[in-house]
């Protein structure tokens, strides 16, 4: 499309010359806020539209104070008006150039005050551009531009005071913060009908009109005209990005109309039609985002070649087709379709090696990844029979398979320098280190000899670490990387097992690369307002998912409060660049950080505040609610139970198994729904169902690889013999959990292990009570750091329990602090935890104790206590 | 039946004259060729009726006016006044000579419905005019822009006033219409063209106009199109645009006994027949048609294919000489021109004149899809990408496209990619077995080897009279790969048997033969085995020597009887 020149760019060289040669009889205001609005002006992507005069003349009011404005907007109007025939502006633009040449008339000495327009600055580079359009257009286009100049000034005529009532009446600092928002589509044209309510005086341009004839031109197509190309792709990127992170990108029929308004302005943008499927995309309609796949790409190149945005110009012409398989993979990825994507991204990868374009091999081989994780891995379908104890099956094997894919991304990644892949294929390396145990080096994954289980704690550190390293290379315009990883950090991070909830934190990584690939790939940060590229952006992204999934490690190897930063970082520093999974993901771990710390109550109130954060309503999708809703059911759950509120327990399990354990759904979230179920039947009383439940969920974690849940289900079936009342059928249990959790360095599930064995000695006779303390006395300095709530009062109650049966009664009295100070603290925190029948034990436990002691003031008080929690318990019920 | 043929022929001089007075001269045009179609029993010269003036014919005709001829054409009448009747020969005058602009500002004074008409519709054109320039202004001959008509704002703010308060006649209802559709405002459009097309039936650029928003067959009960003998012309082309072929061609033939001598039918038959793959029957009855109007250049694009596929060389050049004789700058000339060039392998030169098609009309669709063809003969494979996917986006269900962007993939190895193309071709052609095929060949390639899905493709092909036979072939070497050898035979006879009545050689037949010998020796079936044999011994040397090679080993079993399951029965007997 031939480079035009619109009305709107006149009327910014109106006010460029008359910023940088001021004329003394017209004695305009003109500070250095004008010089800023115009800046500004001449570099705003925030809508492909270009706004009418109105508009401009409303915002260059906000942009300066208020006194200089209206002088400002009556002269550009009158020299818009100025304008009649071709002439005019042949002169106009003559005076333009004469701007540029820097060193002015020959003889002239240069005023000291005096301003240049430097020809390389942004606003000389606008004038420039505007210039050579100029001078490159035939007679006819003048004529066009000057008929669209009359049709410019026809809707707005002279700032008087009325027009400018509604400026006045916004409030002048929210105007001048945010002067981008104000220009969104919509808006645009609100602002238009109301200029054109408020019923204009009369034009000045009318013997233009008498000399053309009346011809009204439409009110959209008046001053509406189309950004420069460079403004509108970098307009179309951010949706793209908007929708990518699907977090404030409005509906797709908006989007949809707004694309086809685009699409009818200025026809020469294929990018539309990506951005189309990208939106098609995410609300999940899979012919509608095919087609304008496939259209996008059939427009790829050709005779309007101006869509070729892959790696370089060259390529571009061979690129098109491996970069349309891999999108079309990346789609069928998307949506879940396994062997269309397999299928499509094997022709992308066949032909992108026949014209060797490592880049998209690259790519393709992230996607891969990217399936491969996504992928439910066999043996693990709910109802699928159990693979048994055997590490070696197809699940192993799929798991072997993606490691090996995924450490061949990361060293492509590397080689080839894309700074996208390195941190996916990082972040993903980190997450499948924790979250499956893999044999240590000895064990080869070729060789059959079992080495130790175990993983390599560094590792995962190293490579989160590095994660977030890598944005500001990215950002920055070099496209190096960084050098070794820090590894700096030993030991302190370690292994792992499930994240829970990080299931999808990663799932958008692949499709943002492939777009950042086809798309994005621009040149790092040299668009217009200088907005990073979309490769920088995913990787800004990636970082913040990187302090999600350390929050997770920190989660895991017990460390609250670090766990505990990491989200906070991540809530603070990511908010704006974060996709909605994520943003998701943070207030997930934000209510369980918080319900760990304070009980489920306090958890449920974080997440409903979260819930409620513009932010994440406005990116509400399946996904995100059915997550939300994961999360809260789980509080619920650990609420009920706590109150002893069996019902509505179970009304909660019900509900997540039913979310939770859908066709297709991860295996973590199944599996954590069989627990809690079990959970719910120990507190019924009813053993042998629970032992069973038990049973069925360890068999299924083991086989889906998932050992966090394999040693929590370990630990409930040794607690379901616990309360069950056999000590000796239970000890295995309790043991073998405890092995493994030490194994894998769970800290938190060997204290509460060691707990449990603790518990089943007590249960065996006062003989083992000295053991029992030992036990817990080893475990209480985790505990009380990094433990929950509730593991702190469990902990607490076990002690004092084992105290009253190792002290003999006369020793008891010597000392009443040893058992008095744990179950006062046992007490409060069963308390916060709103468990009230245990602490109804908790205080007749008390009260006996007192009793014994004499103490028998002391006792009633607490009696007096018990009662009441009893009567609110009734009437609870 | 004779007095109905009267009131046709009277209706249509009517028409002809009220239509010419309006400047609508394509419909004049269609409405006179259909006045000569009829049958010429009796009845005067038809000369008298379209040079006289149409107070006289109106006045003639009122007595029998239908009742689907609403009021307002005689209301018009009677309120023009004299002294405009003077602006409006002006207006009209400055009309015709292609003065749009200045007839329009004739015309401004005209209050009566003719004059308004009149002005509106010159206000459009000369809208249009402008439109077409700018846009090679701004975009160049085949670039797309976002020019638009810039009268059509003041247009619709008009005519929609008036169209309101009921004060438009059924031509500046449909003027309005085209307004509407042109503002993207199609729902109001169709309701606007059935109204003009229910008061004033004779103006088929309304029903032109009507079928193009017609998306959808089962749209038209929503029209309440009132019954007239004008709707038949419509549905039968409808059916025709929908693809519905043998349906429309039912209805021309209906019409053709109305209009025995109407070129318009025989060339609309003509295209059904070319659109069902009938060719001779296409190709006789365009003959026809250039026997009785040489100089006809409409619809002669598709005569021109009909020869391309028969690859007639003399006929065609001849056919483009004619063209390039009668009019030069007609894109359907172009397209002529191109086509011969196409069939003489001169590709570049094809590709020329369909560019120059597409510069007279850049929304001629089979020039798009052609010149698409053309690029792929050149191994331009990007260009021919963008030719087709113009095509169809122009019109989504043009089969020819969605097939040829099909096959471009395939050729660029994409097999998989391609796939998306060929399921819409077959959507918009579920009974065309070439669609299926190509569909077929794309699973069967090596890169996909998904041969169930292609043997389901096959399968439908087969089902709907694959002439090329291609199916059966494909089908039988399939299910020779995949080992099921009694499928495998069935589909080898069942093309044997095509490839005998076709009476057609090759390959194909040797290839058959040589498995069905082979299968039935070893199913026991000696005597069939031998009559394969015996044909095969007509061929060439490998096949010959294998036929001779099974027939000694026939020959060595029914001697020896070991493998004959007629001896493994007598065995059994006690």
């Amino acid at each position: 499309m031939a480079q035009q020149v619109t009305p709107y760019q006149v009327a910014l060289c109106i006010l460029t010359d008359a910023y940088v040669k001021p004329d003394p009889e017209q004695n305009l205001p003109l500070g250095q806020d004008l010089c800023l609005f115009l800046v500004r002006e001449a570099l705003s992507s925030a809508s492909f539209q270009e706004p009418p005069l109105p508009l401009l003349l409303q915002r260059l009011h906000a942009a300066v104070p208020a006194e200089d404005a209206l002088p400002l907007q009556d002269y550009l109007v009158s020299r818009l008006a100025l304008a009649t025939c071709p002439d005019d502006l042949f002169q106009f633009f003559v005076k333009i150039r004469e701007l540029l040449s820097t060193s002015g008339p020959p003889g002239e000495v240069l005023d000291e005050e005096a301003i240049l327009l430097q020809p390389g600055s942004a606003l000389g580079i606008f004038v420039r551009r505007v210039l050579l359009a100029f001078n490159s257009l035939s007679f006819e286009a003048t004529c066009r531009l000057l008929t669209n100049i009359s049709a410019y000034c026809r809707y707005s005529g002279s700032p008087t005071a009325d027009s400018l009532a509604p400026a006045n009446a916004q409030p002048e600092p929210a105007m001048a913060s945010a002067p981008e928002s104000d220009d969104e589509y919509p808006e645009d044209e609100d602002e238009f009908e109301e200029a054109q309510r408020s019923g204009r005086p009369p034009l000045r341009d009318a013997g233009f009109r008498r000399a053309f004839g009346k011809r009204v031109r439409s009110l959209r197509t008046a001053g509406t005209a189309v950004r420069p190309s460079k403004q509108v792709e970098a307009f179309l990127q951010e949706q793209a990005d908007a929708i990518e992170r699907e977090v404030g990108c409005g509906s797709v029929a908006a989007m949809d109309a707004q694309l086809s308004e685009l699409e009818r302005l200025a026809p020469g943008f294929p990018k539309v039609q990506y951005v189309r499927y990208l939106a098609h995309m995410h609300a999940g309609d899979v012919p509608a985002a095919t087609d304008a796949l496939h259209r996008y790409f059939d427009y790829g190149t050709g005779q309007d070649g101006s869509a070729l945005t892959a790696e370089g110009g060259a390529k571009g012409q061979t690129g098109r087709f491996q970069n349309a398989l891999l999108n079309l993979g990346s789609m069928h990825v998307h949506f879940g379709h396994a062997a269309e994507a397999t299928q499509a991204l094997n022709a992308a990868v066949r032909v992108a090696q026949q014209s060797s374009d490592d880049v998209c091999l690259a790519h393709a081989l992230a996607s891969l990844c990217h399936l491969l994780a996504e992928a439910p891995s066999p043996g693990t379908a709910p109802g699928a029979p159990a693979a048994g104890g055997d590490q070696r099956g197809p699940a192993e094997a799929h798991r072997q398979q993606l490691l090996l894919l995924l450490r061949t991304c990361f060293r492509r990644a590397h080689e080839l320098r894309l700074p996208h892949l390195v941190a996916f294929s990082r972040l993903a390396l980190a997450r499948f280190d924790m979250q499956h145990v893999r044999l240590l080096p000895t064990g080869l994954p070729s060789l059959p000899a079992a080495g130790p289980l175990g993983t390599d704690p560094v590792e995962v550190c190293r490579l989160l670490r590095s994660s977030s390293l890598l944005l500001l290379d990215a950002i920055g315009s070099s496209p190096a990387l960084p050098s070794a990883a820090p590894s700096g950090v030993r030991g302190s991070l370690s292994l792992a097992a499930s994240a829970s909830g990080l299931g999808d934190s990663l799932s958008r990584a692949p499709s943002q690369l492939a777009a950042s690939f086809s798309v994005g790939a621009d040149g790092l940060g040299s668009g217009p307002g200088k907005k990073p590229s979309m490769a920088a952006a995913a990787v800004a992204r990636m970082a913040g998912t990187a302090h999600l999934l350390k929050a997770t490690a920190w989660d895991l190897y017990a460390s609250a409060p670090l766990a505990h930063a990491s989200t906070l970082v991540h809530a603070a520093c990511y908010d704006d660049v974060a996709s909605a999974d994520d943003l998701c993901l943070a207030a997930c771990q934000l209510a369980s950080q918080a319900a760990a710390a304070r009980g489920p109550t306090g958890g449920l109130r974080v997440l409903a505040a979260a819930t409620a954060r513009p932010k994440l309503a406005a990116a509400a999708g399946q996904a995100v609610n059915r997550r939300l809703r994961i999360a809260a059911l789980r509080l619920q759950h650990d609420q009920a139970l706590h109150r002893g509120d069996l019902r509505a327990a179970e009304e909660a399990v019900a509900e997540l198994a039913a979310l939770a354990c859908g066709p297709g759904a991860e295996a973590e979230l199944c599996v954590d729904a069989g627990l809690r179920h079990a959970a719910v039947l120990v507190a019924g009383q009813r053993f042998e169902e629970a032992a069973a439940a038990g049973a069925a969920v360890h068999s299924l974690a083991v086989a889906a690889g998932l050992q966090l849940d394999a040693v929590r289900a370990l630990l409930l079936l040794a607690k379901v013999h616990l309360a069950a009342g056999a000590p000796a059928a239970g000890l295995p249990y309790a043991l073998s959990g405890l092995t493994l959790a030490r194994a894998f360095h769970l800290d938190l599930h060997a204290a509460r292990a060691t707990l449990t064995l603790a518990e089943l000695a007590l249960l065996r006779g006062p003989a083992h009570a000295h053991s029992a303390i030992r036990q817990i006395q080893r475990v209480l300095p985790v505990v009380l750091a990094h433990g929950s709530l509730e593991l702190r009062a469990d902990t607490h109650f076990a002690l004092a329990r084992a105290w009253l049966a190792a002290l003999k009664p006369q020793q008891g009295k010597q000392s009443p602090a040893v058992v008095l100070e744990p179950l006062q603290a046992a007490f409060e925190a069963y308390r916060d935890l709103e468990a009230k029948p245990v602490c109804r034990k908790v205080l007749l436990l008390t009260a006996l104790y007192l009793n014994t002691l004499g103490w028998t003031k002391q006792r009633d008080q607490v009696a007096q206590l018990c009662r009441t929690f009893m009567e609110n318990h009734h009437q609870n019920l | 039946m004779a007095a109905d043929e009267m009131q046709k022929r009277a209706e249509l001089r009517r028409a002809i004259g009220e239509l010419s007075e309006r400047g609508l001269v394509q419909a004049a045009k269609w409405a006179a060729e259909q006045l000569v179609g009829l049958s010429d029993a009796d009845g005067p010269s038809t000369s008298g009726g379209v040079s006289a003036t149409p107070s006289v014919t109106t006045r003639k005709s009122r007595k029998k006016e239908p009742s689907a001829l609403k009021g307002c054409l005689s209301l018009e009448e009677s309120e023009q006044t004299k002294s405009e009747e003077d602006v409006l020969l002006l207006g009209k005058v400055l009309f015709d000579s292609k003065e749009y602009r200045r007839a329009a500002h004739a015309l401004r004074e005209c209050t009566s419905k003719r004059g308004t008409f009149l002005r509106c519709y010159a206000t459009y054109l000369a809208g249009e005019k402008r439109k077409e320039e700018e846009i090679v202004e701004v975009a160049g001959p085949l670039g797309k822009s976002d020019v638009i008509n810039q009268d059509l704002e003041s247009l619709e703010a008009e005519l929609g006033g008036r169209y309101l308060q009921g004060q438009l006649d059924a031509f500046s209802t449909y003027l309005y219409g085209v307004v509407l559709h042109q503002r993207e405002k199609k729902a109001e459009a169709r309701k606007a063209l059935a109204i003009s097309v229910n008061a004033y039936p004779w103006n088929w650029s309304a029903w032109l106009e009507l079928q193009e928003l017609c998306t959808k067959l089962e749209d038209l009960p929503t029209l309440a199109l009132e019954p007239h003998w004008m709707r038949d012309f419509f549905h039968a082309s409808l059916a025709l645009k929908e693809q519905k072929n043998e349906e429309g061609l039912q209805q021309y033939r209906a019409l053709a006994a109305a209009f025995p001598r109407s070129d318009y039918v025989v060339a609309q038959t003509a295209t059904a027949h070319y659109n069902l793959r009938q060719f001779d029957e296409a190709q006789e009855l365009f003959e026809q048609l250039l026997k009785s109007d040489p100089y006809r250049v409409d619809g002669l694009d598709i005569y021109s294919n009909i020869l391309y596929v028969k690859e007639c060389f003399s006929a065609l050049s001849y056919l483009a000489h004619k063209a390039v004789l009668t009019d030069k700058y007609r894109p359907e000339t172009c397209c002529i021109i191109g086509n011969y060039y196409s069939l003489k392998a001169q590709h570049e030169r094809a590709v020329l004149y369909f560019k120059r098609a597409l510069k007279l009309n850049r929304n001629y669709l089979s020039a798009w899809t052609l010149m698409g063809h053309e690029f792929v003969e050149m191994k331009n494979t990007p260009a021919a990408i963008d030719a087709y996917r113009r095509a169809v986006d122009i019109d989504p269900k043009d089969y020819r496209a969605w097939y040829g962007l099909g096959q471009t993939y395939e050729i660029l190895a994409m097999p998989y990619y391609a796939l998306y193309y060929y399921r819409r071709a077959t959507q918009l052609r579920p009974n065309d077995p070439r669609m299926w095929c190509a569909m077929g060949q794309c699973y069967e390639n090596e890169q996909l080897g998904m041969q169930e899905a292609a043997i389901r493709c096959y399968r439908r092909a087969v089902s709907y009279e694959d002439r090329e036979g291609i199916a059966l072939h494909k089908l039988a070497r399939l299910h020779q790969q995949l080992e099921q050898m009694d499928e495998a035979a069935h589909y080898f006879r069942k093309n044997l048997e095509r490839m005998e009545q076709d009476q057609a050689d090759g390959r194909d037949v040797v290839e058959a033969l040589v498995f069905l010998a082979a299968y039935c020796k070893n199913q026991g079936l000696l005597h069939e085995a031998e009559q394969y044999c015996t044909k095969l011994m007509d061929y060439g040397a490998p096949e010959k020597e294998e036929a001779k090679a099974i027939l000694r080993e026939i020959r060595s079993v029914q001697e020896h009887g070991v493998l004959s399951p007629h001896m493994d029965l007598e065995s059994y007997t006690p």
